[in-house]
C-alpha cells in the first residue's frame, strides 16, 4: 500500500548521488553540518523523486510540499553551495525564486490577517463559525450548536498546527492540506526507511 | 535505441529495467547488462536505473507520467472534478480509494484510450475499484444507509473533458435540497474520504473516532517521523566521517534493495567505474527531475531527451546551458513560459 517501488527507487538513487555531493563539498565539518549537509540532500531526493515517480502529480506541476520543502532548503544562505550541486545552478535558481515568492505570500498574507483581526472580525469569525457549525451539525439540533463549534474550534487548532508541519503548508486550506498531509506522510516514511537502511549498511560495511 | 516494443507495464520493476537494458547502448548498461543475470539478488537495479541512458528512462515514465484527463480536467474549475488533480499521488490511493463509494475516482485515464493504460496493477485496481464503486453504491443506495449517490459521467474520462464531470447528488431525506448544501456536503464527503485514508495511513488512529482526535494522531506522528530523520540523518553523519558514499554503493544494492523490499532482479556487477559514470547519467536526470519538479511539463523530456542522446558519453554534466528557455515556473518574466503551456495544450 505504501510508497511504489519507483518511488522509492528514484528516492534512493537520488539520495545516493546528492550524498555524494555533499560528501565531495565538504572535506572538514562539524557534526552538526554534516548532518544538516545529509537532512537536505535527503530532502531535496525525497522532493525530486516524488515529483519523477508520481504521474498525476507530475502531470500538473510537483507536490506542493516538495516545492516548498526545496524552497525551504534553498532561503538559507549557507546552503547554496550545496544546493546548487545537487540540483545543478538553473535547478537552483527555481529553488531560489520559488523561496522568494512564498516569503512574499507569507507576508502579504501575514499583513491581510492583522487587518482583518483588526477590523473587529471577531464577532464575525464567531458567527460565520458558528454557521458552519450549523450547517456540520445538519439540523441537529440547536442544542448541539455549542458542542459543535468547540469542536468546529478544535479542529481548527489542528489544522492549524499540521499547516505548520507539512512543508508549504500555509497556503492550502481544508482539503487540498489534507491531500498534502497524505502524500508527505508516506514519502516521509519511505524516508525514514530508506535513511535506516543506508544507517545499517554503512555500519555493517564500516564497522 | 528505444526498445521496439511499447514500454510495457510490468508487476516487477526489474522487468523493466531488463526490458529496456536489452537494447542499452550506453556502455555501463552494456556491461552490467553482460555482467548481470542472476547474480546478487534484488541489489544493484537503481544503479541499472541510473545507467539507463535518459531517452530510455524517460519513457519508462513517460506513459506513466501522461494521463491527458488528468491534464485536461486540471484546468477544470469544478470541484466535482477537483478529486482528481488534487490528489498527488495515483498509485497507492487507488487500491485504498477502492473501498470509498462516493469517492470520485482519481483515475479517469484508466478509461483513456489513447496513451499507454497505467500499470496493470492499478489498473486492475481501477477495474475494481469502479466495479466496487457500483456495487458500494448499489448496496448503499438500497439500504438507504447514506442517500447520496454520486455518479459521474463516463465522459469525464475522455479526451475532451474540458467539462467538469457532473457529481449527481440525491438528497437525503429531510435535507435541504439547494445547491449550497449539497456542494457542501460533497466536498464534505471529500473530507471525509480523505480523513478515512489518512486514519488508514497512520497507525493507530482506527480506533479513535472524530476529526479532532485523528488529526492529533495525525500531527503527533508526523512530528515522530520527522524527528526520526533528524536522529537518522545525525546518525549518518556521525557513521561517516567523511559523509562519502562512493564506495557503499555495491553493498548498499545488495542489502538495502532487499530489505527495503525493492524486489528487482537485476544482477549487475557494481564496480567502482560504475560510480563515476553514473555521475555523468545522473547528472542528465537531475537535469530531468529539475524540469518535471518546476512545471511539471510533458512535451519537454522528448527535446531534452533528444538534446542529451546527441551529446556524447563522455560530456561533462552542463548544467549551465540546458534549455534555460523552458523554465517557466511562476516567474512572470518571460513569455516563454506561455509556450510550453500552450505546446501542452494542443498536444491535448
Amino acid at each position: 500500500m505504501h510508497a511504489p517501488r519507483k518511488f522509492k527507487k528514484a528516492f534512493m538513487a537520488q539520495l545516493l548521488l546528492s550524498l555524494r555531493e555533499a560528501g565531495q563539498a565538504s572535506k572538514s565539518m562539524g557534526l552538526r553540518e554534516r548532518r544538516d549537509a545529509v537532512r537536505l540532500s535527503s530532502d531535496v531526493a525525497m522532493a525530486l523523486a516524488s515529483a519523477r515517480a508520481r504521474p498525476s502529480a507530475a502531470a500538473l506541476r510537483s507536490t506542493a510540499w516538495a516545492r516548498a520543502l526545496v524552497a525551504r532548503h534553498a532561503a538559507e544562505q549557507r546552503n547554496e553551495a550545496l544546493l546548487r550541486r545537487i540540483m545543478g545552478g538553473a535547478g537552483y535558481e527555481m529553488a531560489a525564486a520559488a523561496a522568494r515568492v512564498r516569503k512574499e505570500a507569507r507576508s502579504r498574507r501575514i499583513v491581510r490577517r492583522s487587518h482583518w483581526v483588526c477590523s473587529g472580525a471577531a464577532g464575525r469569525k464567531r458567527r460565520s463559525s458558528l454557521q458552519l457549525a450549523a450547517g456540520s451539525g445538519g439540523g441537529g439540533g440547536g442544542s448541539r450548536c455549542s458542542a459543535m463549534a468547540a469542536a468546529r474550534r478544535m479542529v481548527r487548532a489542528r489544522l492549524q498546527v499540521l499547516r505548520s508541519l507539512v512543508p508549504g503548508g500555509e497556503a492550502m486550506r481544508g482539503l487540498s492540506l489534507l491531500s498534502e498531509t497524505l502524500d508527505y506522510v508516506v514519502c516521509l516514511k519511505t524516508q525514514v526507511e530508506l535513511l535506516q537502511c543506508l544507517c545499517k549498511g554503512s555500519r555493517s560495511q564500516l564497522g | 535505441m528505444r526498445h521496439a516494443s511499447p514500454p510495457q507495464e510490468l508487476p516487477a520493476a526489474g522487468g523493466e529495467i531488463q526490458a529496456a537494458l536489452a537494447p542499452a547502448t550506453s556502455s555501463s548498461a552494456r556491461a552490467g547488462a553482460r555482467g548481470g543475470g542472476g547474480g546478487g539478488g534484488g541489489g544493484g537495479s537503481f544503479t541499472a536505473l541510473l545507467g539507463l541512458p535518459t531517452s530510455q528512462a524517460i519513457e519508462l515514465l513517460l506513459p506513466r507520467t501522461a494521463p491527458p484527463p488528468a491534464l485536461a480536467l486540471a484546468p477544470a474549475p469544478a470541484p466535482a472534478a477537483a478529486p482528481a488533480p488534487a490528489f498527488p499521488s495515483d498509485p497507492h490511493l487507488v487500491d485504498r480509494a477502492a473501498r470509498f463509494s462516493t469517492f470520485a475516482p482519481p483515475s479517469p485515464s484508466s478509461p483513456s484510450p489513447a496513451p499507454p493504460p497505467p500499470p496493470p496493477p492499478a489498473a486492475a485496481a481501477n477495474a475494481g475499484k469502479r466495479k466496487a464503486d457500483t456495487v458500494d453504491r448499489a448496496s448503499k443506495g438500497k439500504a438507504a444507509k447514506k442517500g447520496k449517490t454520486a455518479e459521474e459521467k463516463p465522459a469525464g474520462g475522455d479526451g475532451d473533458d474540458e467539462k467538469p464531470a457532473y457529481v449527481h447528488v440525491r438528497a437525503r431525506r429531510g435535507q435541504a435540497t439547494d445547491s449550497h448544501s449539497l456542494a457542501e456536503r460533497a466536498r464534505r464527503e471529500k473530507i471525509n474520504a480523505r480523513m478515512e485514508l489518512l486514519k488508514e495511513l497512520v497507525p493507530g488512529c482506527s480506533k479513535v473516532s472524530g476529526t479532532a482526535l485523528v488529526l492529533d494522531e495525525i500531527i503527533n506522528h508526523v512530528q515522530s517521523l520527522q524527528r526520526q530523520v533528524e536522529y537518522l540523518s545525525m546518525r549518518l553523519a556521525a557513521v561517516n566521517p567523511r559523509v562519502d558514499f562512493g564506495g557503499l554503493d555495491s553493498f548498499l544494492t545488495t542489502e538495502c534493495g532487499r530489505i527495503a523490499g525493492f524486489n528487482c532482479k537485476n544482477g549487475i556487477d557494481l564496480e567502482q567505474v560504475t560510480w563515476p559514470e553514473m555521475g555523468v547519467h545522473g547528472a542528465r536526470q537531475l537535469m530531468q527531475l529539475q524540469q518535471q519538479f518546476w512545471h511539471g511539463d510533458l512535451a519537454h523530456p522528448h527535446q531534452v531527451a533528444s538534446q542529451w542522446e546527441k551529446r556524447g558519453d563522455g560530456h561533462p554534466p552542463v548544467f549551465s546551458n540546458s534549455n534555460p528557455s523552458l523554465f517557466g515556473y511562476d516567474l512572470t518574466s518571460s513569455g516563454t513560459q506561455q509556450t510550453p503551456a500552450t505546446k501542452l495544450k494542443t498536444e491535448l
